[in-house]
C-alpha cells in the first residue's frame, strides 16, 4: 500500500476544501496485498458493456517531467497523471494541472502497457483541461494498437446514476472505481488555482462518491457504456467519497478549441458576479431575472465603461440573464467569455430604479500568473506582471518582473533581494518584463559585473546591489 | 509585563538575590540597600483596562517618576498607539512594595517618542520621589549599573534588584545602552554603584536561541517581556521628558505626507557617488500633501536637511527614524529644505510643514450593540494601507463585528471597507451613522444591504435583522 497522501477521515467539525488530485509523485511502492484471484481462463463477465472494455482500452497512464522555475534555479519535477484516448490519432484529454506548457516530457503507457511518447497540443487552466498527442510515428512504427472513446452527454446525467472512475491513483495503472453521481451541478465559490493558476470560473463540477484519489487526475468518469461523461480532477482531501469532475460539456468545448487553435481566447471585462437569491426585493426585481455586479476590478473594459458594484445585469446583447443562483454564475460568465476578443457587447443595466444600456469592449482574458523564468547564475526567479495580477495588487502598470523565489547565497540572495519583490530597474533601465531581464542577464553572462536594481516590495522602493 | 508563573517569579527573584550578593560582597550591601530604597520610589506599577465592544481587558505596566507633580512616564509598547484614549479606562497606580490604589489620569502619547504620559492622584504624588531628584550621569563601558523590576499584583508589586555591566551604547538613532544581563522591568529607571540615574530601562531585544526538541533544532528569537538589558541614556530621556502632551488627542502634529521611507545601503550608495553619505528613498507621497504640493516626487533620495548632511547610522535603517524624528521635532508652518538626489542630480526642494490629518486613534466610533458592528470614521491611515486615491477614499469602516453576530454570518468582517448602505454612497461617517440609527429604530426592517470592499474586491452583503 502507498503510505503517502492517504488522510485519516476527519470525523469532527473542520473546514475543508476542494484540492487538486495532482500528479503523484512516485516515491517507491511498499508490498501490497492480493486480495482476491484471478478468473481461470480469462473470459470477461458478460455484464460488462463492450462500450465499457473499449474505454479500458482508451484510458492511459501519463508520466510527465516538468521544469519549474522557483527557489531561483530550474529544477525537473515528475509526476504521473491519467488521460483518455479521444480520437484514432492519438488525441488524449487530461486536466491542465497533469501536462502544461512546462512539461518537457510526456510518456503515456497504453492499456496494452506499451510506452510512447507524446506532445502537448494545448491547455486551459481555466477548466483545468489538456489534450495531448501520442507520437503517431512512433506508433506506426512500432505497429502499436489503441482503442479511443466517445463523449456522453453530462447534461443528462442525473444523481445515483452509476458512473465509473477510470485511472492511475497513487500511479497503480488501469484502476477502475464505481460509484454514483451524487450531484450534477457542484459550484465552488474559491477555487484554488494550479499553481495560482486560476480555475473554475467557466464550469460547475459533476460530484460522485466513486473512489478518486492522487493519480486519478485527468482521468475519465464514464457511463456503464464506456461513454465519458467528465474529467475526474478533484478531491476533498481528509473527506471520503467527495470527488469531483469536469463534465464533459465542458470537455468537448474546450477539445474542440484546443484542436483548432491550440488555445482558447476568452473575453474578459472585468466583473466579478454574484448570486441574486435573497437580494431581489431589494432590488426590486422579479425572481429569475437578472445577476449582481459584486466587484468591477479597477482599469478594465467594465470599470472604463462606469459600470461599477451593485449594478444588475438584466441583458447581455438582448439575451436575459439569470443569475439568481450561484451555480447559475459560471454558465454566465462562461457566455460573456465566449465573445470574440474586442467584441462590443451591450450590457442591460438596472442601477436603482433606472435602466440603462452599456456599451463594454471586451479584452483577452488574462491569468494572473504570468512567464517565469530563472536566471539561475544570480539565483533569481521571475514572473512577468500580468494585467490581472497588477489589478489584484493594485500597481500603477503591469511593467517591471516579480520575483517568484531566490537561491540561498547566490547573487540575488545576497544582495538582499526576496520572494515578493518587483524589479523595476536594473542599472536605471526600466525592466517591461522577462525580455529586458533576459538581455542584461546576457550582458552580465558575457562581462559579468555588480548590477543595480530597484525594487518594490509592499510598495516600498529599495535599492539592491547584485555582485557577481 | 510581570506575568508569568509564581513559581518562576520567584526563581527570578531569588536569583536576583543570590547574584546580587555575591557580586556586590558583604561590605557594600547595606548601601545597595540604601540605595535601593530609596529609589523604589520612583517606580510605578500602572494597571489599566483596554474597554473593547464585549469585553474588559487588564494591562499592568512599570512607570517612571518624571517630576515633582507626579507625573509619570509610560514606554511606547506600553499602549498601544492605535487606541482611542477613550477605550482605556481605570488608570490605577500602585507603589513598589504596595496593594493599596491611588487614581491616575492618562495625559497621553508623545508623538516624537511614542512616550506615554500619566499624572498620578494628588494624595500619593507625596510619597514619589522623581528621577531628576537623583545624581544624573552618562554611563561608561562596563560600568556596574543596576535597576529595579517588579513582581506581579499577587505579590504586592515588591521590587526587587537587579544588575549588570554597561556592555555598549548607540545611537539608533536615539541613545541606547545594553546590558547582558536585565537591568531591570521595562519602564523603571537604571543607575549606577553611586545611585546616579544613568538612564530607562526600554523593552527587552530579542536575542537569537537555537531550540532543540527531540534533537531537532530551530532558530527562535526570545524576547523577555519582564526584564530588559536594554535602556534609553539619561542624555536620551532628558532630551524628551518634558514633552507631556497638553491633551491626548487633537495634537499639532507636523507632518509632510511622505511613506515607505527606505535607508540606502552603503554599497547602493557608491552607485549614486554618495559614498560615505546617508540617504533616504522615499517610496510614496500622498497626493495634495505638503511634500506633493512642494514637489516631491516618489523614488526622490533625500541626503541632507537644512543643509546639513543625514549622519550615518549602524543600522543604516535607524536613518529614516532620524528622518521622521527632524520632521516631528519642527513646527507645522516650519520650512524644512530637503537636499535630494533625482535622477543623478542633486536638488533642493522647501517644504512647508503641515499638520498631521486625524490619527487612527483620534477617528470616530461608535458601537451599533443591536447589529454587533462598530462603524469607524475613514482616516488617512486607511488611505494609504488602501492604496486609495483621493476620489475613492471615502466611506467607513467595519472596525468590529462581532462573532456569530447577523452581520458576521452575512460575510460583513472586521476592517471591510463600507462604501455605501442600502446603496446610498457613503461620503461622511455622519451619514453612515446616521442612516446606521434609522436602520436600527425601524422595528419593520428585516434586512439591510451594504457594499464594502476588502483588498482590490467589493462585495454586496444582505444582512438580515430578524
Amino acid at each position: 500500500m502507498l503510505k503517502e497522501s492517504i488522510s485519516p477521515s476527519i470525523t469532527h467539525r473542520v473546514k475543508i476544501r476542494p484540492v487538486l488530485i495532482g500528479l503523484v509523485m512516485l516515491l517507491g511502492c511498499a508490498g501490497f496485498f492480493l486480495t482476491g484471484c484471478q478468473t481461470t481462463n480469462g473470459s470477461i463477465s458478460p455484464t460488462i458493456h463492450p462500450g465499457f472494455e473499449n474505454l479500458l482500452n482508451a484510458v492511459v497512464r501519463i508520466d510527465v517531467r516538468e521544469m519549474t522555475f522557483e527557489g531561483g534555479t530550474k529544477r525537473i519535477d515528475s509526476g504521473v497523471g491519467s488521460g483518455v484516448i479521444l480520437s484514432k490519432d492519438g488525441l488524449i484529454m487530461t486536466n491542465a494541472h497533469v501536462v502544461s506548457p512546462r512539461s518537457i516530457e510526456i510518456s503515456v503507457t497504453l492499456a496494452n502497457l506499451e510506452r510512447v511518447n507524446a506532445t502537448l497540443v494545448g491547455w486551459d487552466h481555466w477548466t483545468d483541461l489538456a489534450l495531448i498527442r501520442i507520437d503517431m510515428t512512433a506508433v506506426r512504427k512500432r505497429k502499436l494498437e489503441f482503442a479511443y472513446a466517445s463523449f456522453g452527454s453530462s447534461d443528462l446525467l442525473r444523481p445515483g446514476q452509476t458512473v465509473f472512475a477510470v485511472g492511475t491513483p497513487h500511479g497503480l495503472s488501469r484502476t477502475v472505481t464505481k460509484g454514483i453521481i451524487s450531484n450534477t451541478d457542484r459550484y465552488f465559490e474559491t477555487s484554488d488555482g494550479i499553481r495560482g493558476y486560476e480555475t473554475g470560473y467557466f464550469n460547475t463540477w459533476l460530484q460522485t462518491d466513486a473512489a478518486i484519489n492522487p493519480g486519478n487526475s485527468g482521468g475519465p468518469l464514464v457511463t456503464a457504456d464506456g461513454r465519458i461523461v467528465g474529467i475526474n480532477t478533484r478531491t476533498y482531501l481528509g473527506a471520503q467519497n467527495l470527488g469531483f469532475a469536469i463534465p464533459s460539456r465542458t470537455a468537448i468545448m474546450v477539445k474542440k478549441e484546443l484542436v483548432e487553435k491550440g488555445r482558447i481566447e476568452r473575453s474578459y471585462i472585468g466583473i466579478v458576479p454574484g448570486a441574486l437569491q435573497d437580494l431581489e426585493d431589494f432590488y426590486h426585481l422579479d425572481a429569475n431575472a437578472g445577476m449582481l455586479i459584486n466587484s468591477v476590478d479597477p482599469g478594465s473594459p467594465a470599470d472604463d465603461s462606469r459600470l461599477r458594484a451593485g449594478d444588475i445585469i438584466l441583458a447581455i446583447n438582448d439575451e436575459k440573464v439569470d443569475g439568481r443562483f450561484p451555480e447559475q454564475l459560471p454558465t454566465i460568465q462562461s457566455k460573456i467569455a465566449s465573445f470574440p476578443v474586442g467584441s462590443i457587447i451591450d450590457l442591460l443595466i438596472k442601477r436603482g430604479n433606472d435602466g440603462f444600456i452599456f456599451s463594454v469592449e471586451t479584452e483577452l482574458l488574462e491569468s494572473r500568473v504570468g512567464e517565469e523564468w530563472a536566471f539561475e547564475k544570480w539565483g533569481l526567479s521571475v514572473r512577468n506582471i500580468s494585467k490581472a495580477y497588477a489589478r489584484e495588487h493594485r500597481l500603477e502598470n503591469d511593467r517591471g518582473v516579480l520575483v517568484i523565489g531566490t537561491q540561498p547565497a547566490y547573487p540575488a540572495a545576497k544582495a538582499g533581494i526576496k520572494k515578493g519583490d518587483i524589479i523595476a530597474k536594473i542599472n536605471n533601465t526600466e525592466i517591461d518584463d522577462l525580455l529586458g531581464v533576459e538581455q542584461i542577464y546576457g550582458e552580465f553572462e558575457k562581462n559579468p559585473d555588480s548590477l543595480l536594481f530597484e525594487t518594490l516590495r509592499n510598495r516600498s522602493v529599495s535599492f539592491y546591489v547584485l555582485k557577481p | 509585563m510581570i506575568s508569568f508563573h509564581w513559581l518562576s517569579r520567584i526563581s527570578i527573584f531569588l536569583l536576583g538575590l543570590a547574584v546580587a550578593g555575591n557580586l556586590v560582597g558583604k561590605t557594600d550591601a547595606s548601601a545597595v540597600k540604601k540605595l535601593f530604597d530609596e529609589r523604589i520610589k520612583s517606580v510605578v506599577a500602572v494597571e489599566f483596562f483596554v474597554e473593547t465592544e464585549i469585553d474588559r481587558k487588564p494591562t499592568t505596566v512599570i512607570g517612571m517618576v518624571i517630576n515633582e507633580e507626579g507625573v509619570i512616564l509610560l514606554l511606547d509598547v506600553a499602549i498601544p498607539g492605535w487606541l482611542p484614549p477613550n477605550k482605556l479606562k481605570d488608570f490605577t497606580v500602585y507603589q513598589a512594595g504596595s496593594r493599596k490604589p491611588y487614581g491616575g489620569r492618562y495625559l497621553g502619547q508623545d508623538y516624537v517618542t511614542g512616550w506615554h504620559y500619566l499624572q498620578a492622584d494628588e494624595e500619593v504624588v507625596d510619597r514619589l520621589v522623581p528621577f531628576t531628584q537623583y545624581e544624573i550621569e552618562c554611563p561608561e563601558l562596563g560600568e556596574e549599573l543596576w535597576g529595579i523590576g517588579l513582581m506581579g499584583k499577587d505579590f504586592n508589586f515588591l521590587p526587587f534588584y537587579l544588575h549588570g555591566r554597561l556592555s555598549f551604547m548607540q545611537k539608533i538613532p536615539q541613545e541606547i545602552g545594553f546590558s547582558i544581563e536585565d537591568l531591570g522591568s521595562p519602564g523603571s529607571p537604571v543607575f549606577n554603584a553611586a545611585g546616579a540615574f544613568v538612564g530607562w530601562t526600554a523593552n527587552g531585544i530579542p536575542s537569537n536561541r537555537v531550540l532543540i526538541l527531540d534533537g531537532e533544532k530551530y532558530n527562535v528569537a526570545l524576547q523577555n517581556n519582564n526584564g530588559s538589558g536594554a535602556f534609553f541614556t539619561a542624555a536620551e530621556v532628558l532630551l524628551h521628558v518634558d514633552r507631556v502632551p497638553e491633551s491626548p488627542i487633537g495634537q499639532n502634529i507636523p507632518w509632510i505626507g511622505v511613506f515607505g521611507l527606505q535607508p540606502v545601503a552603503s554599497e547602493v550608495a557608491s552607485f549614486f557617488k554618495l559614498e560615505n553619505r546617508s540617504a533616504v528613498v522615499v517610496s510614496e507621497i500622498l497626493e495634495n500633501s505638503p511634500a506633493f504640493e512642494a514637489g516631491m516626487e516618489k523614488r526622490d533620495i533625500v541626503v541632507s536637511i537644512d543643509g546639513k548632511d543625514l549622519p550615518l547610522f549602524s543600522p543604516n535603517v535607524a536613518v529614516t527614524t532620524y528622518l521622521e524624528r527632524q520632521i516631528l521635532m519642527r513646527k507645522p508652518g516650519d520650512l524644512i529644505r530637503f537636499g535630494i538626489l533625482r535622477n543623478k542630480e542633486e536638488q533642493e526642494i522647501e517644504v512647508t510643514i503641515g499638520r498631521q490629518p486625524k490619527l487612527l486613534k483620534e477617528a470616530e466610533q461608535r458601537y451599533f450593540e443591536e447589529l454587533g458592528i462598530t462603524l469607524r470614521e475613514f482616516v488617512t491611515f486607511d488611505r494609504v494601507k488602501r492604496n486609495l486615491s483621493e476620489r475613492e477614499s471615502m466611506g467607513v469602516i467595519a472596525n468590529f463585528v462581532k462573532i456569530n453576530s447577523q452581520a458576521s454570518t452575512a460575510g460583513l468582517k472586521p476592517n471591510d471597507l463600507i462604501k455605501e448602505i442600502d446603496g446610498i454612497v457613503i461620503r461622511s461617517y455622519e451619514k453612515a451613522v446616521s442612516l446606521m440609527e434609522a436602520i436600527v429604530a425601524d422595528d419593520t426592517r428585516t434586512e439591510f444591504v451594504l457594499l464594502i470592499s476588502r483588498k482590490s474586491e467589493t462585495s454586496i452583503i444582505r444582512i438580515r435583522l430578524k
